[in-house]
């Protein structure tokens, strides 16, 4: 059976919106996050490998790219606009297949 | 009756023909942690990773033949070491190149290289007793015993390794390591125009410490998928930025006269479509003094369809001095792209005889 034109777009759009965000499907090599923090804390990310910035990202707020210190230790200061239930996505940003790491945020109360 | 004095001395000859030197690289590092952790590539994770020497770390080692590789666990890192086996491969040979110009081409680094081992080491798990740093034995150390040894003859040194996981198991193993403090700068001038800006009004960066010489620079934007990302970079900012208005991209400010521009495409979202894709474009520094220092501007222009938006800007300076490691590691994790890194080295003993 043929499917209507803006019918069949309109099921390709239920499907992305289905599969994202994507979940990731490898832990960037060398990098080693908690899988929680605290509301209004402290995320800390070691990073030995030898990328020198991280990209840490939080669906529905935004994306920051974090420079990486000399001891590979990051650590990010959550915004306050980041709270319990969003979750923090830890990149290595390496294209075209950037690996990454979900971190979940943990209400504060 | 005359004493006979000859077979002690015999005896004291063999033993000193047969002593085992240890040198450690760094040379500070011995009995100390190191200030970083830094994978190696083989070690855990496929991939392969050289590690150039210079010559000023192995004077004790001149004439003599190395016969054994020591990594240290790191113990400042806040995670829990997950042990494995892996095949390992482990050639050594002189350095091609020098500690400050090393090559992305892994041929280039290595000059005469002798296959040293050959075969499964096993990578200890932590202790669940409380770590103990700067440590050589036991589950604090990974120990490679040479099958062929290397006879070195001085210089500078590279010590290659290549190998990979057996099994599918997680391992989670990253050894001791020295940093530099060379680093480039870098400040953000303006905001975003469009959308994929965070809450601070930036899509873009750089890491500084990839503004080094001899490294390479990552410039990385968001922006919409399948767009085209156009890149940048010019000698510094402009003094009078110019309002994007006049192009049909109202409240986008240009900061730079480009004199290299770099197209590529957005990627798909990796992460979902709210956050949007990913352009990027590594550019490598070359190793050399006229480099130091320099300054550059760079900003990403997006063009999807008829609308153009613009990243905010970053002005950047190279690092004004050259990395004092000594150490240089030129590394690639399996299917990625090549790395240097001249700034953050493994703490290595080399043992000899």
């Amino acid at each position: 059976m043929m499917v209507h034109g803006c019918a069949r777009r309109a099921c390709l759009a239920v499907f992305a919106m289905a599969m994202a965000p994507q979940d990731p499907v490898e832990p960037p090599p060398g990098i080693e996050a908690p899988d929680a923090v605290a509301e209004g804390g402290h995320l800390v990310v070691q990073v030995n490998s030898g990328v020198k910035e991280i990209g840490l990202c939080v669906p529905g707020v935004g994306q920051w790219t974090v420079p990486v210190p000399k001891d590979g230790r990051v650590e990010w200061r959550l915004p306050p606009n980041v709270r319990g239930g969003h979750r923090i996505i830890v990149t290595d940003l390496d294209i075209p297949h950037p690996s990454s790491k979900t971190v979940d945020v943990v209400g504060s109360d | 009756m005359r004493p006979v004095l000859i077979v002690p001395c015999a005896l004291f000859a063999a033993a000193a023909v047969v002593a085992q030197t240890d040198v450690v690289v760094p040379a500070a590092q011995a009995g100390a942690e190191g200030d970083s952790a830094r994978m190696v590539e083989g070690l855990g994770h496929a991939g392969r990773q050289q590690i150039l020497v210079h010559v000023s770390h192995l004077a004790p080692l001149a004439g003599r033949r190395l016969t054994a590789l020591t990594f240290r666990r790191d113990h400042t890192a806040d995670f829990t070491g997950l042990g494995g086996e892996i095949d390992l491969v482990v050639r050594v040979g002189a350095a091609g190149r020098t500690v400050t110009a090393p090559s992305r081409t892994f041929a280039d680094n290595v000059v005469g290289a002798v296959e040293v081992f050959r075969g499964r080491v096993t990578l200890p798990a932590a202790s669940p007793s409380a770590p103990a740093s700067a440590v050589w034995t036991g589950d604090n150390a990974v120990r490679v015993q040479f099958t062929t040894p290397y006879a070195y003859a001085g210089g500078d040194l590279c010590v290659d390794l290549a190998g990979a996981p057996v099994g599918t198991a997680p391992i989670v193993w990253y050894p001791d390591a020295v940093s530099d403090a060379t680093t480039g700068i870098v400040t953000v001038v303006g905001t975003a125009c469009g959308p994929f800006a965070n809450p601070s009004g930036q899509r873009t960066g750089v890491g500084p410490r990839g503004l080094v010489p001899g490294e390479t620079a990552r410039f990385t934007t968001w922006g919409t998928p399948g767009a085209f990302a156009i890149l940048g970079l010019g000698g510094g900012l402009r003094s009078q930025p110019l309002d994007l208005a006049l192009v049909g991209a109202p409240g986008c400010t240009l900061h730079v006269d480009p004199l290299i521009t770099l197209v590529t495409v957005v990627s798909p979202p990796p992460f979902g479509p709210e956050l949007g894709g990913l352009a990027q474009h590594r550019v490598p520094l070359p190793a050399q003094q006229s480099m130091l220092g320099v300054h550059l501007g760079a900003q990403w222009l997006e063009l999807a369809g008829a609308a153009l938006t613009a990243s905010e800007a970053l002005d950047c300076t190279v690092a004004t001095q050259v990395p004092g490691l000594g150490i240089a590691v030129v590394s690639q994790l399996a299917g990625r792209e090549v790395d240097v890194d001249l700034t953050r080295a493994p703490v290595l003993r080399l043992s000899a005889q």
